[in-house]
């Protein structure tokens, strides 16, 4: 099996489930996947029990340990837990796995126009290109995603300050980057899934910021789930300083103690023994660094702390967020209630806040379509923002029961003449919520709205929830050029909510 | 007939005499015991196996039975509870111990098959690895768990006085409060920069090799760039992007941060006392006629400075058992750590070297036993055994020509680190 190669899924939005006596539940972040096979067969070996693997960011991984719903983590980077749960009880129960480093890449056209292919680019360089527009960034989700946050760190040391305090983390000093963030080329909640989306489009002036080793070295294709994407221009691995490094571990986070020395010592402590290969080959994929690299320090934990609590007030674009609900007959069940659970995450601030979701600048419109109609959920215009957001909660909760008919298209369309009337400076972000049993609801009137909403640079997310007719979702997503995030079945309605709400937030 | 009898007869008691031991070995019961069983009970066997009527005669009868009695009672004073002692289950060991010690007490063969011969047990669910200060505060927090504790393996005397005051004050007893292995603070730098640092003589090359020590610096020059007033360029380092600062673990976690944190502290304070803080250049050793130790209240430009320090830091590690990752990372060419942890890193990874520094702390590893098992253990550890199998850890209590700083209070050190 190549470096590059796995089995395991980025995208595999299994819910996640309470280790049991006879299952043993491991989460892996995207980047640890070329170690899934052995992470599976030795765990399976140790312990004779099955194993269910959840591939997820590595930030949200971390928070899945610190509740206790997984045996073991390999994730991206060793600080994590000490940022989410610094008084977890398996802290200490940990390893470096390899190490390797953010790289940057650029078209390899644009690369020498810049004079980048040849010299260590600075950071200053690196910010001041992005800030001007004259490069767009491709990067994940920092709040999700080790890559896009270790990125932004980057980022916020050049326009901050390189030996970074709490305290000089605020809304003023991060504006310098909101350009950056409210104008990115490609963004993706895995580091996995943007080096798919780039291998399909990459656009000359995109600087993408992957892990070193998803990149072909000799810059000719990208890796993504095991295969190797060609890609349609060559591009250019980016030297840059300071360097970012940084170093995946595993952390056993069993309270089973038996099951705790199972895993560190016959199957974490043998990984390497089990493959030479594979850990070889990562060496070679992260070389040492040029001799012209600097290097710093990792900030304290406060700091990481702070930039991710900043992130969505301070850095990107505010968002209106309309959400059109299909609350038909045919919602009812585990679906439509995983919905609600989504909504009451997203609403409520003080969720949102521990969902680091939270602006308080966003803002909400919810359109109900049921029976024979579609209804936006009224609302004062005079409250703040906060009780906006939690009489909208309490009006979803409380008075709207899934019921009769599908008018899908009076719900599209009464959503659409919603958003058109946002103002023009926030991002329109458009949610369908809907389990696609409807007749096709595309009419020309619909066209006309929506694109008048592409002018205004509007996204349609449609979301499958509930017990999902697949082809018809994503025939209408064909149809209007939105991006569809359907589950396979009801149980995992509240993963794909969570995807598509953090992949609005950037 | 007789004769044969009398054959049949030797030959029963020599088999007996041999078996019995043997058998009662394997039991459990002692050499000494097994031997004096078996003699004693094939002689009886001799005697009794003899012709009739030549024992009533010679009341040998008598005899034998005396010496059947004689043998009873031996098994019933010394092979019964000795038997019973084999098959009892060894007794298991509750307690804390700080990360780093944490490999050597639960999964060292040796120590295993020493604890084993004491009759003690210690497994991952009775032992928890937790940095000393998680220690103090989980005892803090916890008091119910607390009673079934037959340990903890702390830090330095400080902490482990601390825990002390704070067990007490539950109404639990401290049988032992001892220290163990002596674990000097060292630098563990990159060894490239650390001949750029010879070469530029911010260190000096340390010709006493025998524990690995290559270089040796001033601990007051060291703690004096520490402040922060100057840049790594100054002293020949020009990969370094941030102002310097020195990799330790977390003080309000470990105790290898809270020590890292009181060396540096003190020295600081002596250099506030001689009013050596504002002088340009570096100061050294040379400028301090006597050490201080810290005060129990720490002065604010001290604890100020100190804020700043873990800030140009960077992260700190739980624990001092996990510092390499960040050495390995480079953002830092130097780690403030125990000599014990410097030496695994130096082992495991030929880019780093150690660097005695010219004044130091001893971590004396304290112990405090709560129970009878607590305190059996405890002489585990001490015993030249353990010790023996302490060296492959890195604790090989290295000497040197450092001075050594006095130990301040625990009041002190809790105001310095803030742990509680």
């Amino acid at each position: 099996m190549g470096i590059n190669s796995c089995q395991g899924n980025v995208e595999n939005l299994s819910s996640p489930s309470f280790s049991s006596s006879n299952r043993i539940h491991i989460g892996i972040s995207s980047e640890n996947l070329i170690l899934e096979p052995d992470i599976k067969s030795l765990t399976q070996q140790a312990t004779k029990k099955s194993v269910e693997i959840t591939a997820k960011g590595s930030v949200s991984l971390t928070e899945m340990a610190c509740k206790g719903e997984l045996d073991a983590i390999a994730i991206a980077d060793e600080m994590w837990p000490s940022i989410k749960c610094p008084e977890a009880s398996w802290i200490d129960t940990s390893d470096s796995l390899y190490q390797t480093r953010i790289q940057f890449a650029l078209p390899t056209k644009t690369a020498q126009q810049l004079g980048w292919d040849q010299k260590t680019v600075t950071r200053q360089e690196v910010l001041a290109a992005l800030k001007s527009g004259q490069l767009n960034l491709a990067t994940t989700i920092p709040t999700y995603s080790n890559s896009g946050y270790n990125t932004l760190l980057w980022l916020t040391r050049e326009a901050v300050a390189s030996n970074l305090a709490p305290e000089q983390i605020t809304p003023g000093s991060l504006e310098p980057l909101q350009s950056i963030y409210q104008n990115l080329a490609q963004k993706s909640e895995s580091t996995s899934y943007l080096a798919e989306k780039l291998a399909q489009k990459w656009q000359p002036n995109t600087l993408a910021a992957l892990y070193r080793f998803l990149y072909a070295p000799d810059g000719t294709a990208l890796y993504h789930k095991g295969q190797k994407l060609p890609l349609s221009e060559p591009v250019t691995l980016i030297e840059v300083t300071p360097a970012i490094p940084v170093t995946p571990t595993w952390f056993v986070t069993t309270k089973d103690e038996v099951l705790k020395q199972k895993l560190i010592e016959e199957k974490f402590k043998s990984l390497e023994s089990k493959n030479p290969n594979t850990f070889k080959q990562l060496r070679q994929l992260n070389p040492p660094y040029d001799a012209s690299v600097a290097r710093e320090t990792t900030p304290v934990a406060p700091v990481h702390r702070q930039l991710l609590a900043n992130f969505h007030p301070s850095i990107r674009q505010k968002r209106w967020i309309v959400g059109i609900i299909d609350a038909s007959g045919s919602m009812k069940g585990d679906g439509y209630n995983q919905l609600l659970a989504a909504f009451e995450q997203l609403l409520l601030p003080k969720n949102a806040q521990a969902n680091f979701l939270y602006s308080p600048y966003d803002r909400f419109d919810l359109v109900i379509y049921q029976s024979n109609t579609a209804y936006s959920i009224p609302y004062d215009q005079k409250l703040n923002i906060g009780e906006i957001r939690y009489n909208l909660w309490q009006s979803l909760s409380t008075q709207v029961r899934p019921k009769g008919g599908t008018p899908v298209d009076r719900g599209l369309l009464t959503g659409f003449q919603t958003a058109l009337d946002i103002p023009t400076d926030y991002k329109i972000e458009i949610f369908l919520f809907t389990d696609g049993r409807f007749n096709n609801p595309v009419t020309p009137e619909l066209l006309n709205f929506y694109h008048q909403l592409q002018d205004r640079d509007a996204e349609l997310t449609i979301v499958g929830a509930g017990n999902v007719d697949s082809p018809q979702l994503q025939e209408l997503a064909g149809k209007l050029d939105a991006r569809a995030i359907i589950s396979q079945d009801s149980s995992k309605t509240l993963d794909e909510l969570f995807k598509a709400f953090r992949e609005a937030q950037i | 007939m007789h004769r044969q009898q009398r054959l049949l007869s030797q030959i029963a008691s020599s088999l007996l005499t041999i078996v019995l031991p043997l058998l009662l070995r394997l039991l459990g019961v002692s050499w000494i015991n097994a031997i004096a069983i078996g003699v004693i009970v094939g002689l009886a066997g001799l005697i009794l196996t003899s012709s009739l009527s030549r024992r009533v005669q010679s009341f040998s009868t008598w005899i034998a039975y005396l010496l059947v009695a004689i043998a009873a009672l031996l098994i019933v004073l010394f092979g019964i509870p000795q038997i019973k002692e084999n098959f009892q289950a060894p007794e298991l060991v509750y307690g804390y111990v700080g990360g780093e010690r944490y490999d050597l007490l639960l999964r060292n063969n040796k120590v295993k098959q020493l604890l084993l011969n004491a009759d003690l047990q210690l497994t991952e669910g009775t032992v928890t690895k937790k940095g000393s200060i998680s220690q103090l505060k989980f005892l803090q927090s916890s008091r119910t768990s607390n009673q079934s504790l037959d340990f903890i393996w702390t830090g330095d005397a400080p902490i482990a006085e601390g825990g002390k005051q704070l067990i007490e004050a539950q109404g639990k007893r401290v049988l032992e409060n001892e220290a163990t292995l002596s674990d000097p603070l060292v630098l563990v730098v990159n060894k490239a920069d650390a001949d750029t640092l010879v070469a530029n003589k911010f260190f000096a090359t340390q010709s006493f090799n025998q524990y690995g020590f290559t270089h040796t610096v001033d601990t007051v020059k060291l703690a004096d760039l520490l402040e922060g007033n100057l840049t790594w360029k100054d002293i020949g380092l020009n990969q370094y992007a941030s102002v310097p600062g020195v990799i330790m673990s977390n003080a309000r976690k470990s105790n290898g941060g809270v020590m890292a944190e009181t060396l540096i502290g003190t020295v600081w304070h002596n250099m506030s006392l001689g009013s050596l803080s504002d002088k340009s250049g570096l100061q050294t050793s040379a400028d301090i006629s006597q050490f201080q130790p810290l005060p129990t209240t720490t002065p604010p430009n001290i604890a100020q400075k100190m804020k700043q320090l873990r800030l140009r830091s960077g992260f700190a590690e739980s624990t001092s058992s996990k510092i390499r990752v960040q050495l390995e990372e480079g953002g830092n060419p130097w780690a403030l750590t125990y000599y014990s942890v410097g030496k695994q890193i130096t082992q495991a990874n030929s880019n780093f070297t150690l660097v005695s520094l010219s004044h130091t702390l001893i971590n004396s590893n304290q112990f405090l036993s709560f129970s009878e098992q607590g305190s059996k253990l405890l002489q585990i550890i001490q015993s030249p055994e353990f010790q023996a199998v302490a060296q492959e850890y890195g604790y090989g209590n290295p000497k040197g020509n450092w001075i050594v700083l006095p130990d301040p209070s625990y009041e002190a050190v809790r105001s310095l680190t803030g742990i509680f």
